[in-house]
Protein backbone atom coordinates (compact mmCIF):
# COMPACT_ATOMS: atom_id res chain seq x y z
CA UNK A 1 0.00 0.00 0.00
CA UNK A 2 3.22 2.16 0.96
CA UNK A 3 4.56 1.78 -2.62
CA UNK A 4 1.17 3.00 -4.26
CA UNK A 5 0.31 5.95 -1.93
CA UNK A 6 4.21 7.28 -2.90
CA UNK A 7 3.77 6.59 -6.63
CA UNK A 8 0.45 8.55 -6.53
CA UNK A 9 1.83 11.18 -4.49
CA UNK A 10 4.52 11.90 -7.22
CA UNK A 11 1.77 11.41 -10.61
CA UNK A 12 0.25 13.71 -9.02
CA UNK A 13 2.68 16.29 -7.89
CA UNK A 14 3.72 16.19 -11.10
CA UNK A 15 -0.10 16.96 -12.60
CA UNK A 16 -0.85 18.94 -10.16
CA UNK A 17 2.91 21.29 -11.11
CA UNK A 18 1.41 21.18 -14.91
CA UNK A 19 -2.40 21.99 -14.15
CA UNK A 20 -1.82 24.87 -12.18
CA UNK A 21 0.92 26.11 -14.47
CA UNK A 22 -1.63 26.11 -17.55
CA UNK A 23 -4.75 27.92 -14.73
CA UNK A 24 -2.03 30.38 -13.93
CA UNK A 25 -1.65 31.12 -17.83
CA UNK A 26 -5.46 31.37 -18.22
CA UNK A 27 -5.73 33.80 -15.00
CA UNK A 28 -3.24 35.89 -16.92
CA UNK A 29 -5.22 35.99 -20.05
CA UNK A 30 -8.30 36.90 -17.91
CA UNK A 31 -6.20 39.52 -15.97
CA UNK A 32 -5.48 41.04 -19.05
CA UNK A 33 -8.99 40.77 -20.86
CA UNK A 34 -10.83 41.98 -17.56
CA UNK A 35 -8.44 44.93 -16.84
CA UNK A 36 -6.40 45.93 -19.81
CA UNK A 37 -9.22 45.15 -22.75
CA UNK A 38 -11.87 45.67 -20.38
CA UNK A 39 -13.37 43.02 -23.46
CA UNK A 40 -14.96 40.14 -21.60
CA UNK A 41 -16.83 38.56 -24.31
CA UNK A 42 -13.71 38.01 -26.66
CA UNK A 43 -12.49 36.04 -23.30
CA UNK A 44 -15.59 34.16 -22.33
CA UNK A 45 -16.05 32.78 -26.12
CA UNK A 46 -12.05 31.97 -25.86
CA UNK A 47 -12.12 29.59 -23.18
CA UNK A 48 -15.52 27.86 -24.38
CA UNK A 49 -13.78 27.07 -27.13
CA UNK A 50 -10.28 25.86 -25.86
CA UNK A 51 -10.99 24.70 -22.89
CA UNK A 52 -12.39 21.37 -23.83
CA UNK A 53 -9.06 21.45 -26.37
CA UNK A 54 -7.03 22.23 -23.95
CA UNK A 55 -8.09 19.74 -21.62
CA UNK A 56 -7.28 17.26 -24.11
CA UNK A 57 -4.32 17.83 -25.26
CA UNK A 58 -3.45 18.09 -22.01
CA UNK A 59 -4.08 14.31 -21.53
CA UNK A 60 -2.81 13.32 -24.70
CA UNK A 61 0.67 15.45 -24.28
CA UNK A 62 0.69 14.03 -20.71
CA UNK A 63 0.15 10.10 -21.39
CA UNK A 64 3.13 10.41 -23.68
CA UNK A 65 5.11 12.49 -21.53
CA UNK A 66 4.86 10.21 -18.97
CA UNK A 67 5.48 7.33 -20.58
CA UNK A 68 8.63 8.92 -22.23
CA UNK A 69 10.39 10.38 -19.57
CA UNK A 70 8.49 10.01 -16.24
CA UNK A 71 8.33 6.17 -16.22
CA UNK A 72 11.92 5.53 -16.65
CA UNK A 73 12.93 7.28 -14.09
CA UNK A 74 10.38 6.05 -11.35
CA UNK A 75 11.14 2.48 -12.29
CA UNK A 76 15.13 2.72 -11.78
CA UNK A 77 13.82 4.48 -8.16
CA UNK A 78 12.46 1.23 -7.55
CA UNK A 79 8.58 1.23 -7.65
CA UNK A 80 7.22 -1.67 -9.46
CA UNK A 81 5.20 -1.69 -12.74
CA UNK A 82 1.70 -1.87 -10.97
CA UNK A 83 2.19 0.84 -8.95
CA UNK A 84 3.58 2.87 -11.83
CA UNK A 85 0.32 1.83 -14.35
CA UNK A 86 -2.15 2.14 -11.11
CA UNK A 87 -0.61 5.36 -9.81
CA UNK A 88 -0.70 6.84 -13.76
CA UNK A 89 -4.07 5.88 -14.38
CA UNK A 90 -5.45 7.15 -11.38
CA UNK A 91 -3.65 10.39 -11.10
CA UNK A 92 -4.49 10.93 -14.93
CA UNK A 93 -7.98 10.75 -14.24
CA UNK A 94 -8.00 12.42 -10.71
CA UNK A 95 -6.98 15.05 -13.23
CA UNK A 96 -9.63 14.69 -15.23
CA UNK A 97 -11.97 14.72 -12.79
CA UNK A 98 -10.65 18.33 -11.38
CA UNK A 99 -10.90 19.85 -15.06
CA UNK A 100 -14.46 18.57 -15.28
CA UNK A 101 -14.97 20.25 -11.71
CA UNK A 102 -13.29 23.54 -13.09
CA UNK A 103 -15.72 23.39 -16.12
CA UNK A 104 -18.59 23.12 -14.16
CA UNK A 105 -17.51 25.61 -11.57
CA UNK A 106 -16.58 28.33 -14.33
CA UNK A 107 -19.88 27.49 -16.26
CA UNK A 108 -21.87 28.44 -13.33
CA UNK A 109 -20.33 31.67 -12.97
CA UNK A 110 -20.78 32.41 -16.71
CA UNK A 111 -23.22 35.11 -17.95
CA UNK A 112 -26.54 33.35 -19.40
CA UNK A 113 -25.87 34.72 -22.70
CA UNK A 114 -22.94 32.66 -22.58
CA UNK A 115 -24.07 29.35 -21.60
CA UNK A 116 -24.31 26.94 -23.93
CA UNK A 117 -26.04 23.87 -23.65
CA UNK A 118 -25.03 20.45 -23.03
CA UNK A 119 -21.02 22.04 -22.41
CA UNK A 120 -20.65 20.40 -19.31
CA UNK A 121 -21.62 16.93 -20.40
CA UNK A 122 -19.64 17.26 -23.57
CA UNK A 123 -16.48 18.89 -22.10
CA UNK A 124 -16.56 15.41 -19.44
CA UNK A 125 -17.06 13.23 -22.43
CA UNK A 126 -13.53 14.64 -24.06
CA UNK A 127 -11.66 14.86 -20.72
CA UNK A 128 -12.59 11.29 -20.86
CA UNK A 129 -11.50 10.59 -24.19
CA UNK A 130 -8.38 12.39 -24.20
CA UNK A 131 -7.37 10.68 -20.78
CA UNK A 132 -8.03 7.31 -22.75
CA UNK A 133 -6.00 8.43 -25.54
CA UNK A 134 -3.08 9.71 -23.20
CA UNK A 135 -3.26 6.89 -21.44
CA UNK A 136 -2.95 4.91 -25.09
CA UNK A 137 -1.00 6.64 -26.51
CA UNK A 138 1.59 5.77 -23.37
CA UNK A 139 0.89 2.20 -23.29
CA UNK A 140 2.27 2.18 -27.14
CA UNK A 141 5.51 4.00 -26.01
CA UNK A 142 6.11 1.24 -22.78
CA UNK A 143 5.36 -1.55 -25.03
CA UNK A 144 7.02 -0.62 -28.49
CA UNK A 145 8.98 2.44 -27.88
CA UNK A 146 8.87 6.45 -28.09
CA UNK A 147 9.95 6.54 -31.90
CA UNK A 148 6.61 4.10 -32.62
CA UNK A 149 4.51 6.42 -30.08
CA UNK A 150 5.14 8.94 -31.99
CA UNK A 151 4.18 8.28 -35.38
CA UNK A 152 1.08 6.75 -33.65
CA UNK A 153 0.56 10.07 -31.59
CA UNK A 154 1.08 11.98 -35.14
CA UNK A 155 -1.64 9.88 -37.06
CA UNK A 156 -4.20 9.88 -34.54
CA UNK A 157 -3.63 13.46 -34.20
CA UNK A 158 -4.06 14.15 -38.41
CA UNK A 159 -6.91 11.93 -38.55
CA UNK A 160 -8.75 13.38 -35.42
CA UNK A 161 -8.21 17.08 -36.00
CA UNK A 162 -8.91 16.44 -39.39
CA UNK A 163 -11.78 13.75 -39.12
CA UNK A 164 -12.87 16.73 -36.23
CA UNK A 165 -13.35 19.43 -38.95
CA UNK A 166 -14.16 17.65 -41.72
CA UNK A 167 -17.35 16.25 -39.19
CA UNK A 168 -18.22 20.02 -37.87
CA UNK A 169 -18.32 21.34 -41.49
CA UNK A 170 -20.56 18.92 -42.61
CA UNK A 171 -23.13 18.21 -39.66
CA UNK A 172 -22.73 21.57 -38.04
CA UNK A 173 -21.44 22.37 -34.80
CA UNK A 174 -24.92 21.89 -32.76
CA UNK A 175 -25.66 18.35 -34.20
CA UNK A 176 -21.66 17.31 -33.15
CA UNK A 177 -22.66 18.69 -29.55
CA UNK A 178 -25.87 16.82 -29.65
CA UNK A 179 -24.19 13.67 -30.38
CA UNK A 180 -21.06 14.21 -28.16
CA UNK A 181 -23.92 14.54 -25.18
CA UNK A 182 -25.98 11.74 -25.98
CA UNK A 183 -25.72 8.96 -22.89
CA UNK A 184 -24.29 6.01 -26.08
CA UNK A 185 -21.38 8.28 -26.32
CA UNK A 186 -20.47 8.66 -22.60
CA UNK A 187 -21.06 5.18 -22.56
CA UNK A 188 -19.03 4.08 -25.43
CA UNK A 189 -16.44 6.76 -23.66
CA UNK A 190 -16.44 4.79 -20.34
CA UNK A 191 -16.07 1.59 -21.89
CA UNK A 192 -12.99 2.49 -24.23
CA UNK A 193 -11.46 4.48 -21.30
CA UNK A 194 -11.71 1.03 -18.88
CA UNK A 195 -9.99 -0.95 -21.59
CA UNK A 196 -7.31 1.68 -22.18
CA UNK A 197 -6.60 1.05 -19.02
CA UNK A 198 -6.36 -2.64 -18.78
CA UNK A 199 -4.19 -1.91 -22.20
CA UNK A 200 -2.04 0.36 -19.91
CA UNK A 201 -1.34 -2.25 -17.06
CA UNK A 202 -0.77 -4.91 -19.64
CA UNK A 203 1.68 -2.50 -22.00
CA UNK A 204 4.09 -1.60 -18.99
CA UNK A 205 4.03 -5.46 -17.47
CA UNK A 206 7.48 -6.93 -18.80
CA UNK A 207 8.66 -2.82 -18.99
CA UNK A 208 12.77 -2.91 -18.89
CA UNK A 209 14.42 0.62 -17.78
CA UNK A 210 16.88 1.87 -20.60
CA UNK A 211 19.04 4.08 -20.06
CA UNK B 1 19.00 -15.85 12.40
CA UNK B 2 18.72 -16.58 8.49
CA UNK B 3 21.46 -13.58 6.90
CA UNK B 4 20.47 -11.19 4.57
CA UNK B 5 21.37 -12.31 1.23
CA UNK B 6 20.26 -11.41 -2.55
CA UNK B 7 20.70 -14.35 -4.82
CA UNK B 8 20.32 -14.65 -8.40
CA UNK B 9 20.82 -18.10 -9.52
CA UNK B 10 20.15 -19.47 -13.62
CA UNK B 11 20.16 -15.60 -14.68
CA UNK B 12 20.16 -15.63 -18.26
CA UNK B 13 19.28 -12.20 -20.50
CA UNK B 14 18.29 -12.86 -24.18
CA UNK B 15 18.20 -9.80 -26.76
CA UNK B 16 16.83 -10.81 -29.65
CA UNK B 17 18.88 -13.78 -30.61
CA UNK B 18 21.64 -12.63 -28.59
CA UNK B 19 22.23 -13.71 -25.37
CA UNK B 20 23.86 -10.93 -22.92
CA UNK B 21 24.24 -13.13 -19.77
CA UNK B 22 24.49 -17.01 -19.40
CA UNK B 23 23.44 -19.29 -16.92
CA UNK B 24 24.77 -16.63 -14.18
CA UNK B 25 24.81 -17.78 -10.33
CA UNK B 26 25.53 -15.21 -7.88
CA UNK B 27 25.23 -14.46 -4.14
CA UNK B 28 25.80 -11.44 -2.79
CA UNK B 29 26.30 -11.29 1.01
CA UNK B 30 25.18 -8.31 3.55
CA UNK B 31 27.26 -5.90 4.68
CA UNK B 32 30.29 -6.29 1.70
CA UNK B 33 31.51 -3.77 -0.65
CA UNK B 34 31.71 -5.48 -4.35
CA UNK B 35 33.24 -4.54 -7.44
CA UNK B 36 32.12 -6.04 -10.78
CA UNK B 37 34.06 -5.26 -13.45
CA UNK B 38 34.04 -6.24 -17.26
CA UNK B 39 34.93 -4.91 -20.49
CA UNK B 40 32.10 -2.98 -22.11
CA UNK B 41 29.49 -5.11 -23.21
CA UNK B 42 29.79 -7.41 -21.04
CA UNK B 43 26.64 -7.52 -19.04
CA UNK B 44 27.34 -5.19 -16.08
CA UNK B 45 24.58 -3.10 -16.22
CA UNK B 46 22.13 -5.93 -17.35
CA UNK B 47 23.04 -7.99 -14.36
CA UNK B 48 22.83 -5.24 -12.31
CA UNK B 49 18.89 -3.88 -13.77
CA UNK B 50 18.34 -7.57 -13.24
CA UNK B 51 19.41 -8.23 -9.63
CA UNK B 52 17.32 -4.67 -8.94
CA UNK B 53 13.64 -5.90 -10.91
CA UNK B 54 14.34 -2.69 -13.35
CA UNK B 55 15.09 -5.36 -16.09
CA UNK B 56 13.11 -9.06 -15.96
CA UNK B 57 15.51 -11.95 -16.67
CA UNK B 58 14.19 -14.40 -19.46
CA UNK B 59 15.15 -17.51 -17.39
CA UNK B 60 16.35 -17.74 -14.05
CA UNK B 61 15.06 -15.69 -10.35
CA UNK B 62 16.44 -13.42 -8.31
CA UNK B 63 15.62 -13.22 -4.26
CA UNK B 64 16.07 -11.26 -1.51
CA UNK B 65 15.95 -13.19 1.64
CA UNK B 66 14.34 -16.34 0.10
CA UNK B 67 11.37 -13.57 -1.07
CA UNK B 68 11.48 -12.68 -4.93
CA UNK B 69 12.45 -9.93 -5.96
CA UNK B 70 10.64 -9.17 -9.09
CA UNK B 71 7.31 -6.75 -8.60
CA UNK B 72 8.14 -7.70 -5.09
CA UNK B 73 7.75 -4.04 -3.01
CA UNK B 74 8.63 -5.29 0.30
CA UNK B 75 12.40 -6.79 -1.48
CA UNK B 76 12.61 -3.48 -3.64
CA UNK B 77 12.29 -1.12 -1.07
CA UNK B 78 15.85 -2.94 0.53
CA UNK B 79 17.61 -2.24 -2.93
CA UNK B 80 18.64 0.20 -4.91
CA UNK B 81 20.15 0.66 -8.72
CA UNK B 82 20.93 4.43 -9.07
CA UNK B 83 21.39 4.32 -13.20
CA UNK B 84 23.27 6.97 -15.29
CA UNK B 85 21.48 9.63 -16.08
CA UNK B 86 21.41 10.49 -20.04
CA UNK B 87 21.52 14.32 -20.77
CA UNK B 88 19.18 13.25 -23.92
CA UNK B 89 16.14 11.52 -23.29
CA UNK B 90 14.42 9.68 -26.57
CA UNK B 91 16.56 12.29 -29.07
CA UNK B 92 14.97 15.40 -26.67
CA UNK B 93 17.59 17.41 -24.26
CA UNK B 94 16.88 15.83 -20.79
CA UNK B 95 15.12 19.17 -19.49
CA UNK B 96 14.43 17.47 -15.78
CA UNK B 97 16.84 19.44 -12.81
CA UNK B 98 18.87 17.82 -10.86
CA UNK B 99 16.38 18.43 -7.92
CA UNK B 100 13.33 16.55 -9.77
CA UNK B 101 16.19 13.63 -9.60
CA UNK B 102 16.19 14.02 -5.83
CA UNK B 103 12.83 14.83 -4.86
CA UNK B 104 11.44 12.07 -7.20
CA UNK B 105 14.17 9.48 -5.00
CA UNK B 106 12.68 11.20 -1.72
CA UNK B 107 9.15 10.17 -2.66
CA UNK B 108 10.28 6.70 -3.81
CA UNK B 109 12.84 5.64 -1.37
CA UNK B 110 11.39 4.70 1.66
CA UNK B 111 14.74 4.64 3.58
CA UNK B 112 15.81 8.58 2.22
CA UNK B 113 18.33 10.46 4.19
CA UNK B 114 17.25 14.16 3.27
CA UNK B 115 19.94 15.52 5.37
CA UNK B 116 22.65 13.39 4.05
CA UNK B 117 21.47 14.30 0.53
CA UNK B 118 21.58 18.01 1.11
CA UNK B 119 25.16 17.41 2.67
CA UNK B 120 26.26 15.59 0.12
CA UNK B 121 24.63 18.63 -2.39
CA UNK B 122 27.30 21.28 -0.64
CA UNK B 123 29.75 18.59 -0.79
CA UNK B 124 29.57 18.12 -4.60
CA UNK B 125 28.81 21.90 -4.89
CA UNK B 126 26.27 20.31 -7.27
CA UNK B 127 23.72 23.40 -8.67
CA UNK B 128 19.93 21.48 -8.30
CA UNK B 129 18.29 23.55 -10.53
CA UNK B 130 20.30 23.58 -13.51
CA UNK B 131 18.72 21.10 -15.98
CA UNK B 132 20.89 17.37 -16.89
CA UNK B 133 21.11 18.49 -20.79
CA UNK B 134 23.05 21.48 -19.34
CA UNK B 135 25.66 19.24 -17.17
CA UNK B 136 28.73 17.39 -17.45
CA UNK B 137 29.06 14.03 -17.20
CA UNK B 138 30.73 14.57 -13.67
CA UNK B 139 27.96 16.53 -12.94
CA UNK B 140 25.51 13.63 -13.75
CA UNK B 141 27.12 11.32 -12.05
CA UNK B 142 26.94 13.61 -8.89
CA UNK B 143 23.51 13.05 -9.14
CA UNK B 144 23.74 9.47 -9.07
CA UNK B 145 25.93 8.97 -6.14
CA UNK B 146 23.72 11.34 -4.12
CA UNK B 147 20.53 9.09 -4.73
CA UNK B 148 22.58 5.64 -4.19
CA UNK B 149 24.13 6.83 -0.70
CA UNK B 150 21.27 8.80 0.32
CA UNK B 151 18.92 6.04 -0.57
CA UNK B 152 19.96 3.91 2.81
CA UNK B 153 19.03 1.01 1.05
CA UNK B 154 20.34 -2.02 2.20
CA UNK B 155 21.59 -3.28 -1.46
CA UNK B 156 22.91 -0.49 -3.13
CA UNK B 157 24.25 -0.47 -6.76
CA UNK B 158 26.02 2.02 -8.67
CA UNK B 159 26.86 1.97 -12.12
CA UNK B 160 30.44 3.59 -12.85
CA UNK B 161 29.65 6.34 -10.41
CA UNK B 162 32.87 7.77 -11.22
CA UNK B 163 32.64 8.18 -14.81
CA UNK B 164 33.30 11.99 -15.61
CA UNK B 165 34.27 13.03 -12.07
CA UNK B 166 37.93 14.64 -11.13
CA UNK B 167 40.14 13.59 -8.74
CA UNK B 168 39.00 15.47 -5.95
CA UNK B 169 35.43 14.67 -6.37
CA UNK B 170 36.65 10.47 -6.60
CA UNK B 171 38.80 10.95 -4.16
CA UNK B 172 35.77 11.89 -1.74
CA UNK B 173 33.29 9.31 -3.43
CA UNK B 174 35.23 6.43 -1.92
CA UNK B 175 35.76 8.35 1.15
CA UNK B 176 32.24 9.31 1.85
CA UNK B 177 31.66 5.71 0.44
CA UNK B 178 33.62 4.08 3.33
CA UNK B 179 32.55 6.14 6.40
CA UNK B 180 29.03 5.00 4.66
CA UNK B 181 29.26 1.90 4.81
CA UNK B 182 31.25 1.82 8.07
CA UNK B 183 28.25 3.54 9.63
CA UNK B 184 25.62 1.72 8.19
CA UNK B 185 26.85 -1.90 6.96
CA UNK B 186 24.93 -1.96 3.95
CA UNK B 187 26.26 -3.61 1.31
CA UNK B 188 27.41 -2.16 -2.56
CA UNK B 189 27.84 -3.35 -5.87
CA UNK B 190 30.21 -0.86 -7.68
CA UNK B 191 30.62 -1.67 -11.35
CA UNK B 192 33.93 0.56 -12.60
CA UNK B 193 36.23 0.75 -15.38
CA UNK B 194 38.88 2.83 -13.48
CA UNK B 195 39.47 -0.34 -11.57
CA UNK B 196 42.93 0.08 -9.39
CA UNK B 197 41.45 3.38 -8.13
CA UNK B 198 38.78 1.07 -6.44
CA UNK B 199 40.56 -2.01 -5.98
CA UNK B 200 41.32 -0.92 -2.39
CA UNK B 201 37.45 -0.38 -1.50
CA UNK B 202 36.34 -3.61 -2.71
CA UNK B 203 36.22 -6.64 -0.16
CA UNK B 204 35.10 -8.84 -2.87
CA UNK B 205 35.47 -9.05 -6.53
CA UNK B 206 33.07 -9.74 -9.58
CA UNK B 207 34.46 -10.15 -12.57
CA UNK B 208 32.22 -10.55 -15.36
CA UNK B 209 33.08 -11.56 -19.45
CA UNK B 210 30.96 -12.27 -22.33
CA UNK B 211 27.86 -12.55 -20.23
CA UNK B 212 29.62 -15.14 -17.47
CA UNK B 213 31.29 -14.49 -14.07
CA UNK B 214 34.38 -16.15 -14.49
CA UNK B 215 34.97 -15.04 -11.27
CA UNK B 216 34.21 -14.36 -7.49
CA UNK B 217 36.39 -13.80 -5.03
CA UNK B 218 38.14 -11.57 -2.06
CA UNK B 219 40.12 -9.30 -3.61
CA UNK B 220 42.98 -9.89 -1.12
CA UNK B 221 42.98 -13.89 -1.53
CA UNK B 222 42.48 -13.29 -5.29
CA UNK B 223 46.02 -11.13 -5.31
CA UNK B 224 47.79 -13.26 -2.83
CA UNK B 225 47.48 -16.05 -5.65
CA UNK B 226 47.67 -14.10 -8.78
CA UNK B 227 51.29 -13.82 -10.15
CA UNK B 228 53.47 -12.80 -13.33
CA UNK B 229 55.69 -14.81 -14.35
CA UNK B 230 58.47 -13.97 -16.92
CA UNK B 231 62.11 -14.81 -18.25
CA UNK B 232 63.29 -17.07 -21.06
CA UNK B 233 60.32 -19.30 -22.55
CA UNK B 234 61.94 -22.86 -21.73
CA UNK B 235 62.05 -21.75 -17.97
CA UNK B 236 58.66 -19.88 -17.56
CA UNK B 237 57.10 -23.39 -19.42
CA UNK B 238 58.76 -25.31 -16.74
CA UNK B 239 57.70 -23.31 -14.34
CA UNK B 240 54.35 -22.54 -15.37
CA UNK B 241 53.58 -26.26 -16.00
CA UNK B 242 50.66 -27.44 -14.65
CA UNK B 243 49.66 -24.15 -13.32
CA UNK B 244 46.50 -22.19 -14.54
CA UNK B 245 47.66 -19.90 -16.53
CA UNK B 246 46.38 -16.89 -18.46
CA UNK B 247 47.25 -14.04 -21.13
CA UNK B 248 50.78 -15.38 -22.65
CA UNK B 249 53.30 -12.52 -24.05
CA UNK B 250 55.88 -13.62 -26.18
CA UNK B 251 58.52 -11.24 -26.93
CA UNK B 252 61.84 -13.28 -28.93
CA UNK B 253 63.01 -15.66 -26.33
CA UNK B 254 61.54 -14.40 -23.30
CA UNK B 255 58.12 -15.08 -22.05
CA UNK B 256 55.55 -14.04 -19.82
CA UNK B 257 52.49 -14.98 -18.19
CA UNK B 258 49.81 -14.88 -15.73
CA UNK B 259 49.05 -17.30 -13.42
CA UNK B 260 46.43 -18.26 -10.52
CA UNK B 261 47.78 -20.73 -8.24
CA UNK B 262 45.54 -22.66 -6.32
CA UNK B 263 46.14 -23.85 -2.81
CA UNK B 264 49.14 -25.44 -2.05
CA UNK B 265 50.62 -24.36 -5.49
CA UNK B 266 53.97 -22.70 -5.73
CA UNK B 267 55.84 -21.82 -8.21
CA UNK B 268 59.72 -23.41 -9.12
CA UNK B 269 62.29 -21.40 -10.47
CA UNK B 270 64.64 -19.85 -8.85
CA UNK B 271 66.60 -16.81 -9.98
CA UNK B 272 66.24 -17.84 -13.75
CA UNK B 273 62.84 -16.37 -13.33
CA UNK B 274 61.29 -12.64 -12.53
CA UNK B 275 57.58 -13.45 -10.10
CA UNK B 276 55.80 -10.71 -9.25
CA UNK B 277 53.04 -9.81 -7.80
CA UNK B 278 49.78 -8.15 -9.90
CA UNK B 279 47.64 -5.86 -9.03
CA UNK B 280 43.43 -6.46 -9.49
CA UNK B 281 43.55 -4.00 -13.24
CA UNK B 282 46.40 -6.76 -14.41
CA UNK B 283 44.61 -9.45 -13.32
CA UNK B 284 41.45 -8.13 -15.08
CA UNK B 285 43.24 -7.54 -18.36
CA UNK B 286 45.17 -11.14 -18.32
CA UNK B 287 41.87 -12.55 -17.70
CA UNK B 288 39.10 -10.61 -19.91
CA UNK B 289 41.60 -9.17 -21.83
CA UNK B 290 42.71 -9.95 -26.09
CA UNK B 291 45.06 -12.85 -26.62
CA UNK B 292 44.18 -14.96 -23.97
CA UNK B 293 44.67 -18.20 -23.50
Amino acid sequence: MKGYLRGMFYWVCCLEKLFFSILGGVVVVFAVFAFVDKDMEQFYRWTLSYMPMMGVIFFIAGGINIANEQIPMVMSLGTTRKEAAWGVIIAMHGTALQFWILTIVYNAFLPPTYVVDSYVKVCGVLFLFGCAGGNGLGAVVLRFGSKVGLRVYLCSLFLLVGGGIFIVKLAGAAAVISFISSMGVLVAAILFDAAVSAVYRMSIRNYEVRV
Amino acid sequence: MKEERLTGKGIVKTYGKKDVLHNVDLELEKGKIYGLIGRNGAGKTTLLSILSAQNPATKGTVDYNGMPVWENREALDHICFSREINPVNNSKANGYRAKDYLKAASIYMPGWDQEFADRLVKEFELDVKKRAAKMSKGMLSMITIIIALASKADYTFLDEPVAGLDVVMREYFYRTLLEEFTNSGRTFVISTHIIEEAADVFEEVIMLDKGNVILKENTQELLGRARHISGLAENVDRASAGLLTFHEETMGRSKGVTVLLKEGEKIEGGTELSVQPMNLQQVFVALCGKNEN
